[in-house]
């Protein structure tokens, strides 16, 4: 075991050498580089925080725009909702309005059509019944229809007393003409006879006058101003006619029950 | 072959004899040096690294953390010296698996010269930190006649660390030529295998010694800053 000082200092000068190239070529640029990798990673580091940071609020901003919008939708919702309410009920309102604008419409139209089929009725029934009741008296008694009219209705006028007769004569003595109307021109037998009963009941004075009305129908009609006493088959038509109106008006509310 | 590589010449330049220490060490240093300028001219600033930069980013790394926990200092001023004391070692020593290669830290001389740049290295370190009245009266401490045994000991770990490493490498080499004449077909590969990791121990604990000294001394400068503030 020997040492060699020549080779010591000469391996003392290469270790030095050594030294100095290793820190130049290696361990400078290694360190460097580890310290620029690492702050590179802390940089992204950093970035990746400031943009988590930031995607956190931005979350928190569509959190928030979401609550928002639920909001802004349930209120628009609700209104929607409130003006299809409103709609309904106008269009139900004005739907209401029409039907029953048609209905009365209808009902007038049906009630002009009743007036007018009852008139019709009225004068169709009054033409058969006086037909049917000459017909039936013609052929059951022998006597005619007139004398029937005028005995029918000299019994009426033989039958008034109260203040009917008392209406009657007063009109009649203060100088009111008496009108006998009739439907068809009355014979001179039934004229004398109704004479004599208005003469005998009313007034012993009395000229009645006798006309010829045809709207009064199968009947007599004793006028004296405003006092009317008549018999004719128009009663019989008004109880018709008020029968049928009573009928029409029930099919009528079946109908709108329905 | 003899116990020391210093006494094989191997190439003369003109009058000048180039023994096999000095040539084997060119070696090695030629291998750090070109492995230093493939990393560095390829040097990656991003996290696309080469191969030979990851490893030596690997180990320089290693090397700063175990500066720092053996000295609880940076380790920017000590790695040049520290780590090239390891670097170089280890480098010799696993290369004497490569057959005809004479490790250079087999020679006393090299073994030596290494101890010497620790024994004045240490100094240096301590004066640079330091400061030169500090450094030298701790020589002086506990008293002032304990000075000779502080110079004392100084020489004494660095030769200790001379011969440690002299010894242990050149004992790996004359065990290797012990067991080729006893047994040449089995042993001596498991001595080779034996010699790689006891190389790179060895260079670790010639690199960690050395480091334990500078820290030493760098230390008592900090106990001194700390007395100084109580």
């Amino acid at each position: 075991m020997q040492i060699d000082w020549i080779t010591v200092a000469a391996q003392i000068a290469n270790f030095l050498v050594l030294v100095w190239l290793l820190q130049r070529l290696l361990y400078r640029p290694v360190v460097r580089a580890m310290r620029n990798r690492e702050a590179a990673i802390r940089s992204r580091f950093a970035e990746a925080e400031k943009r988590e940071a930031k995607a956190a609020g931005e979350v928190e901003t569509l959190k928030q725009q979401q609550l928002e919008f639920q909001q802004r939708r349930a209120a628009l919702l609700a209104q929607a909702q409130q003006e299809a309410q409103d709609l309904e009920h106008r269009l139900e309102a004005e739907a209401r309005e029409r039907v029953a604008a048609q209905r009365a419409a209808w009902e007038s139209q049906i009630d002009r059509e009743t007036a007018a089929f009852l008139v019709d009725l009225r004068r169709e029934a009054a033409g058969h019944v006086g037909r049917v009741a000459r017909r039936v008296l013609n052929d059951l008694a022998g006597a005619r229809l007139e004398e029937a009219m005028a005995d029918t209705f000299i019994a009426q006028l033989n039958g008034l007393t109260g203040k009917s007769l008392a209406s009657l004569r007063a009109e009649t003595t203060s100088g009111g003409r008496i009108t006998v109307a009739s439907a068809f021109d009355l014979p001179d037998p039934l004229r004398n006879r109704l004479r004599k009963a208005v003469r005998a009941v009313v007034y012993e004075n009395a000229q009645p006058d006798f006309v010829r009305d045809p709207q009064i129908g199968c009947g007599i009609r004793l006028k004296v101003r405003g006092q009317t006493l008549q018999w004719n088959v128009s009663a019989y038509l008004d109880d018709l006619e008020k029968e049928i109106g009573v009928m029409i008006g029930r099919e009528d509310r079946q109908e709108a029950a329905e | 072959m003899g116990l020391t590589p210093d006494t094989w010449i191997v190439v003369t330049l003109g009058p000048v004899p180039i023994n096999a220490t000095l040539f084997f060490t060119w070696i090695v240093m030629a291998l750090l040096v070109l492995s230093a300028l493939v990393v560095r001219l390829r040097l990656s600033q991003t996290g696309d690294l080469t191969v030979a930069q990851n490893f030596w980013e690997t180990l320089v790394e290693t090397m700063r953390t175990q500066i720092r926990e053996v000295s609880g200092q940076e380790a920017g001023p000590y790695l040049p010296f520290v780590g090239t004391l390891f670097v170089f070692i280890a480098v010799s020593n696993i290369l004497a698996v490569v057959p005809g290669f004479q490790p250079p830290t087999g020679s006393l001389s090299t073994t030596t010269a290494l101890a010497l740049c620790v024994l004045f290295a240490v100094p240096l370190f301590g004066l640079a930190r330091r400061g030169v009245g500090t450094y030298l009266r701790s020589y002086l401490q506990p008293t002032p006649l304990m000075a000779p045994f502080n110079i004392i000991g100084e020489i004494s770990r660095t030769l200790a660390l001379a011969i440690r490493l002299y010894g242990n490498v050149m004992s790996g080499s004359v065990i290797a030529g012990i067991l080729i004449s006893i047994a040449p077909f089995f042993f001596p590969i498991l001595m080779q295998l034996l010699g790689l990791l006891t190389g790179v121990i060895q260079a670790y604990i010639f690199a960690i010694l050395a480091m334990v000294y500078i820290a030493s001394a760098t230390h008592e400068h900090r106990n001194a800053d700390a007395a100084k503030g109580d």
